[in-house]
């Protein structure tokens, strides 16, 4: 265990003693990391403040009864959903510029005729979590950083200390590899 | 439509590989290599006799390769085709593909030392762990040692690159210099003094 998810152990205690601390404690140690997924994807600050919020409510709404297991993963999912939730797709003005050039990077990775209703975003979901498990450490979270999170190619070259054409490199051929993969699978 | 599709089945994705991201362990780029003494002072020699044989072969070769060098392109026939480059000459050259997907320019050179097996330098600025065993395996001729040429999917054509050779003279290395330019679809490379 690490010590991070010790922590972690101790905030959640807080929540199940329904302490008020629990909020505090959680900005304390994940409030700059919320801001950041949320900023990535939305342009409005005001927008990005009420999505840090919204977490923190749904947290608190949330635990008890559930207990996550992993509970900086569960965080950022929830502030992810909820910016998601918050953008309008229709309203390009609402995308943060750093979305609109991922979202430009991520295109035509599966074919059109297969963007149905009917692919479940849970089952690929997990088609990608299988191909990124098989990707190369660094491959992986580089990818992570940049499709999930966000970051700009700025901030993950600073971050892992490459340049950052190498950066565009390594996404631009992960992104042809989890193509191949996703066809294979006839996605 | 389907880049957004990805993007929100990414919320679905294992929740360790998210975390890892997060407490991933990052190192600046300053804080690489050069914390090290030894390889800093390795750095500096490298360098220092990079100048100093560059220095010499062009004081003393006439700007003249000891070995040939060789691009390779497709035939119109499709078969591969290498071909000895010459100083300012304009030669078709194209993109080869490996196995796994990456795809590159391939030269090779006659190797200094024929009891060696055949080796494969990579020049780029990705990861390509492994592929040197792809490119050999695509390679028929034991007697050249290959260089595999990455360009950068972000390069603008004029691409000028350098390639470094050594092995044939002591305290030697010989320097490439070559400018690959794109014509509609096809490449052509020059080799430059």
């Amino acid at each position: 265990m690490r010590g991070d998810d010790v922590e972690d152990v101790k905030i959640i205690d807080l929540y199940f003693q329904r302490d008020e601390k629990a909020i505090d404690e959680t900005d304390k140690k994940y409030g700059q990391l919320c801001y950041s997924v949320a900023k990535n994807i939305l342009n409005d600050k005001e927008d990005v403040k009420e999505c840090v919020s919204d977490t923190y409510m749904n947290l608190w709404n949330t635990i008890p009864p559930v207990k996550p297991l992993n509970f900086s993963a569960f965080i950022c999912k929830l502030t992810r959903n909820l910016s998601l939730k918050k953008l309008d797709y229709n309203n390009a003005k609402k995308r943060s510029p750093e979305l609109v050039t991922a979202l430009s990077e991520l295109e035509n990775i599966i074919s059109s005729e297969n963007v149905t209703e009917t692919i479940e975003n849970k089952e690929l979901g997990s088609i990608i979590s299988e191909f990124l498990k098989e990707e190369k450490e660094t491959q992986r979270n580089v990818f992570i950083r940049r499709y999930w999170f966000l970051d700009s190619i700025q901030s993950i070259s600073e971050k892992y200390g490459f340049s950052q054409s190498k950066v565009k490199s390594m996404l631009f051929h992960t992104r042809k590899r989890l193509k191949a993969y996703l066809k294979e699978r006839g996605y | 439509m389907g880049e957004i599709k990805i993007l929100e089945s990414l919320n679905y994705i294992d929740d360790i590989l998210i975390s890892d991201a997060i407490f991933h362990k990052t190192v600046r780029r300053s804080d690489k290599l050069l914390k090290n003494k030894i390889v800093k002072i390795a750095v500096c020699l490298v360098f220092l006799s990079a100048i100093l044989g560059c220095a010499s072969f062009f004081n003393t070769q006439n700007h003249s390769l000891p070995f040939s060098l060789k691009v390779y392109g497709e035939s119109e026939k499709g078969e591969v085709q290498a071909i000895d480059m010459e100083i300012d000459k304009k030669i078709p050259i194209d993109l080869f593909e490996t196995k796994s997907g990456v795809k590159g320019f391939v030269f090779s050179y006659d190797k200094p030392d024929k009891n060696v097996p055949s080796a494969v330098a990579i020049v780029s600025e990705g990861d390509y762990d492994g592929i040197e065993e792809e490119i050999l395996k695509m390679a028929d001729d034991s007697t050249q040692n290959y260089i595999f040429y990455v360009p950068n999917e972000y390069d603008n054509t004029p691409i000028e690159q350098s390639f470094f050779v050594s092995g044939f003279e002591k305290d030697i290395l010989y320097e490439i210099h070559l400018i690959i330019n794109k014509e509609g679809d096809k490449y052509y490379v020059n080799l430059k003094r």
